[in-house]
């Protein structure tokens, strides 16, 4: 039954792969997360990112984009904290601005952390209209070496990121999927490694399916 | 825009080398890694799932901790580094708890603290391992043994978020107060 399940399922995926036109990509994507306390549960974020493809139909080595952003947050309870920011996003093309308000619910379970994000951002860009998406992400991290996870222990991060996105009155759906494993190199530093798959366009056209090596480093100053 | 992202990578992880840490560690055993003689104490009491064994290693001390669930309840039993009896803590409700016993610590958390929740109850029991073990198996009453509760809140402490373990004892006196460090998710955070 499970083999007939299998084979079935196979067929399936090459039979809708040969009709649709959808597109591939694989490539990197690198990032480095710099942490602030504050007093009075303020915290500042510093993110960066790049992004960089190594498949697009052959292999071709290009350099996509880098985004810097600056997020200020305010812990209001404690599993739930609210936050905005502005990203910078540099390509070839040239800079787009980003304007991002989030909040986040995260609860410590005896075993794994979960987190719930919800957010929305504004992308401003010269001689184009404003693209407007809401986005809803869940998050566990899971410790492998006990209930709790500790310095110089293992973990593995799993997310499913929703995301609507609206612009020119045309709307879009992206999925994205990840999975990371992680290793607590101290209580202040934190390195990531994993694939992050997203797909887009599959509502109201050809589906994009995007394949990205991630590493991310966290890091508490 | 490649120099921008390498040069902020690279004056990063070059500020890092430097930093050193003090750290707790808690890990999973194998039962195998564990003491004789808890391992004994905690098979004669025949929970009826299975036991997580695991090494906490602390600032000053190593330790042992059983981990299982019994009629619903989370039971914790601790040993020490040569599998000496310490104490069991019971997860339980607020309700458990004798009312009496529950409203002394509720009026002295509500003077403490301006706003707070309970996110955990324990009830600890410590002394003479006999008597213990005769009480978990429904042979004796608590008569005898050290009872404490130990309970979790979160509240603000110095005008932020955090969470505090106090210990209470039967009578529902205060006996000490630890602040819990809380580990960072700023990873699943943004």
């Amino acid at each position: 039954m499970k083999r007939y399940s299998l084979t079935l399922l196979i067929i399936l995926l090459i039979h809708s792969n040969n009709y649709a036109q959808s597109t591939f990509e694989f490539g990197l994507l690198p990032s480095l997360n710099i942490n602030k306390k504050l007093p009075k549960d303020w915290s500042l974020n510093f993110k960066t990112e790049s992004r960089q493809s190594l498949i697009k139909e052959d292999f071709n080595y290009d350099y996509l984009l880098t985004d810097i952003s600056l997020a200020a947050s305010k812990k209001i309870g404690i599993n739930t904290a609210i936050a905005m920011g502005y990203l910078m996003r540099i390509d070839d093309k040239g800079v787009k601005n980003r304007t991002i308000q989030q909040i986040t619910f995260v609860k410590r379970y005896t075993n794994f952390s979960l987190s719930h994000r919800l957010l929305a951002d504004q992308t401003f860009k010269k001689d184009d209209n404003t693209e407007v998406r809401f986005r809803y992400r869940v998050s566990s991290e899971i410790p492998l070496q006990g209930k709790s996870l500790d310095p110089k222990e293992f973990f593995i991060k799993l997310s499913n990121e929703y995301l609507n996105s609206l612009h020119e009155r045309s709307y879009d759906m992206e999925i994205r999927g990840a999975a990371f494993i992680g290793y607590v190199i101290s209580p202040t530093n934190k390195l990531e490694f994993g694939f992050d798959y997203r797909i887009d366009s599959f509502i109201n056209g050809d589906p994009g399916n995007r394949l990205w090596i991630g590493l991310n480093f966290y890091t508490s100053i | 825009m490649r120099t921008i992202f390498i040069l902020i990578m690279l004056f990063t992880l070059s500020s890092q080398g430097f930093a050193q840490f003090k750290y707790e560690k808690e890990s999973r055993v194998k039962k195998s890694g564990v003491p004789a003689n808890a391992i004994n104490f905690v098979d004669s009491i025949n929970f009826n799932s299975g036991i997580k064994w695991y090494k906490e290693i602390g600032f000053n001390a190593i330790s042992f901790e059983a981990k299982t669930k019994c009629n619903g309840k989370k039971y914790s039993i601790e040993f020490s580094e040569n599998g000496s009896f310490e104490d069991i803590e019971i997860e339980i409700k607020s309700d458990e708890l004798p009312s009496e016993t529950f409203n002394i610590i509720s009026k002295y958390l509500s003077e403490n603290h301006n706003k707070y929740s309970i996110e955990k109850i324990q009830v600890q029991y410590s002394g003479n391992k006999n008597l213990i073990l005769g009480y978990l198996l429904n042979n004796s009453t608590s008569i005898g043994l050290v009872t404490n509760y130990e309970i979790v809140i979160s509240g603000k402490v110095a005008g932020s978020f955090t969470m505090l373990e106090y210990l209470f004892s039967k009578n529902g006196k205060f006996i000490q107060k630890t602040q819990i460090t809380l580990n960072r998710t700023e990873n699943i955070e943004y």
